[in-house]
């Protein structure tokens, strides 16, 4: 039995990385998806890929995730063409690779990058929610990330900040909406070779031997695949986890246990 | 199906969260033994997943002896060669008692069901996993373990707690070897009578509803529901997951 059959799912950043992925796996559940991304053309591979694998012609919807018109554009889309919204996958988010410490970080890349993660998720939420309320129930995902947990990064403060951040947005709208019928989770994602860039990353630091240190914090000593973060996804948007609500589940091969 | 006929030990399954992850897992053609201290529930827990048609053995054992729980794990890989999945449900509360009142018998009575069943079921097991280079194990903790504000029942919520250091530490140690362990944390439960009559004691006195506003979902679960989540842990679905506690509590306790 699909986990997700006839669930209507919009996933943002769905384009690449771990968000591709989720969409290809919601897509063998069963899902009727939505698709949102900036980047046009490898949306509409992902749209075709889709295809192959359900059959189903997904809609997409591509613009700036940070912007408010854009948003409400997209969730109206879902609403005309659905009539509903079962499931929202916050994934649209990353690092904008600034490896930039606290003291050098500038105004512009906090607000920018604090914007992609944080704001994206907060305001998909909140428009994506008004329709959950309608029909009285919905699920919420939200992509954040072990850097939300470990707290101690050498770079990207602004990065933990906001997948931390994420984290108490999640717990919030847990128990605000909760009694709506309204699931709200988030996972946190450990090392995962999500992109081509991520990929050539590892494959240096394993050329150089500093891979192995990276990978000895890992208890699993390994990184993850796109489709393990997915899979997880589909435990949390679906009844699976029908008691679950306001967690996060830890999807690092144990480095960091909390 | 995610599971393809895995030898699966759970314990604490004659009732509550621990039949019902037995049943589930015995639907996805797994191979369970059901180990209780309860020979009578245990039996009848057995036949009813016998009777749809999976397979289960009951073990009757007393998870806080050393000996009985070696003696368990050696007659499961005496018959069967391996085994791939552990849950440690045996568990559970008796006394309501404040911290100042509970005597080193209670103490003791708790740690050892709660705790220590946990790390003597781990030790018999883990080598046995080792050896095959493969294993998932699940402990089941409670939000009394995350909380740490109860009112009553300290040492529950201490040797709840415990379970958590436990998994973390061995997760972290045995991951190397392929091997992941969990932790979930249920929040209420509707586990089996006593548990029933609890809430319908509550309804009684009018504080059902007040303990049920500080939960999201505004309702308790039902052991399926954490079952579920257990099955999951077991399952290749997680498997990148270890090491971690996942709350199962409704939206009562956020972190």
């Amino acid at each position: 039995m699909p986990k997700l059959d006839q669930k209507v799912c919009l996933i943002t950043g769905a384009a690449n990385g771990i968000g591709k992925a989720i969409a290809k796996q919601f897509a063998r559940e069963g899902a009727i998806l939505c698709l949102e991304d900036i980047d046009e053309s490898h949306l509409r591979e992902v749209q075709a890929e889709v295809k192959t694998i359900s059959g189903q012609d997904c809609l997409l919807s591509v613009g700036d995730a940070t912007k408010l018109s854009f948003i409400a554009e997209t969730i109206d889309k879902v609403d005309r063409t659905f009539g509903r919204l079962d499931v929202l996958v916050n994934d649209v988010g990353g690092s904008l690779n600034h490896s930039i410490h606290l003291l050098d970080l500038t105004e512009a890349q906090w607000d920018q990058l604090l914007d992609l993660n944080v704001k994206t998720t907060f305001f998909h939420s909140q428009y994506a929610i008004r329709l959950m309320l309608r029909a009285g129930k919905g699920v919420i995902v939200n992509l954040a990330s072990q850097a939300g947990r470990r707290g101690n990064e050498h770079s990207r403060p602004h990065y933990s900040a906001s997948k931390t951040a994420i984290l108490g947005l999640t717990r919030h709208m847990a128990r605000e909406f909760g009694p709506q019928g309204i699931r709200v989770n988030a996972s946190a994602p450990g090392h995962c070779i999500s992109s081509e860039r991520l990929r050539a990353m590892w494959e240096e630091r394993e050329r150089q031997g500093t891979a192995a240190g990276l990978v000895q914090a890992v208890a699993l000593r390994r990184v993850s695949t796109v489709e393990e973060q997915a899979k997880v996804l589909v435990f949390l948007a679906s009844d699976d986890s029908s008691y679950i609500t306001g967690a996060t589940v830890d999807v690092g091969g144990g480095i960091t246990c909390v | 199906m995610d599971s393809s006929g895995r030898i699966c030990i759970v314990t604490g399954a004659a009732s509550g969260i621990g039949k019902a992850t037995a049943e589930a897992l015995a639907r996805d053609g797994d191979t369970v033994c059901l180990c209780d201290i309860d020979p009578k529930g245990l039996a009848a827990a057995a036949e009813s997943i016998v009777a749809e048609g999976h397979f289960a053995k009951a073990m009757v054992c007393d998870v806080t002896s050393a000996k009985q729980v070696d003696a368990l794990v050696k007659a499961i890989t005496d018959e069967f060669g391996r085994i791939d999945v552990l849950v440690n449900c045996a568990g559970g509360s008796k006394d309501s008692v404040h911290l100042l009142d509970v005597t080193e018998e209670q103490y003791y009575a708790t740690m050892n069901l709660n705790l220590k069943s946990v790390f003597l079921a781990m030790r018999a097991v883990i080598p046995v996993m080792r050896a095959a280079g493969k294993g998932t194990i699940v402990n089941v903790s409670s939000q009394a373990g995350r909380r740490g504000s109860e009112f009553i029942t300290p040492h529950y919520s201490t040797a709840k707690a415990g379970v958590l250091g436990l998994t973390r530490h061995a997760a972290r140690e045995f991951g190397p070897c392929n091997i992941r362990i969990n932790a979930v944390a249920p929040g209420r439960c509707l586990s089996g009578p006593r548990n029933r009559a609890i809430w319908a004691e509550r309804e009684r006195l009018g504080v059902a509803k007040k303990m049920l506003e500080s939960i999201a979902l505004r309702r308790a679960s039902v052991p399926e529901e954490q079952a579920e989540v257990i099955r999951f842990l077991c399952s290749d679905r997680s498997s990148f997951v270890t090491g971690a506690t996942v709350d199962v509590n409704g939206g009562e306790l956020c972190f």
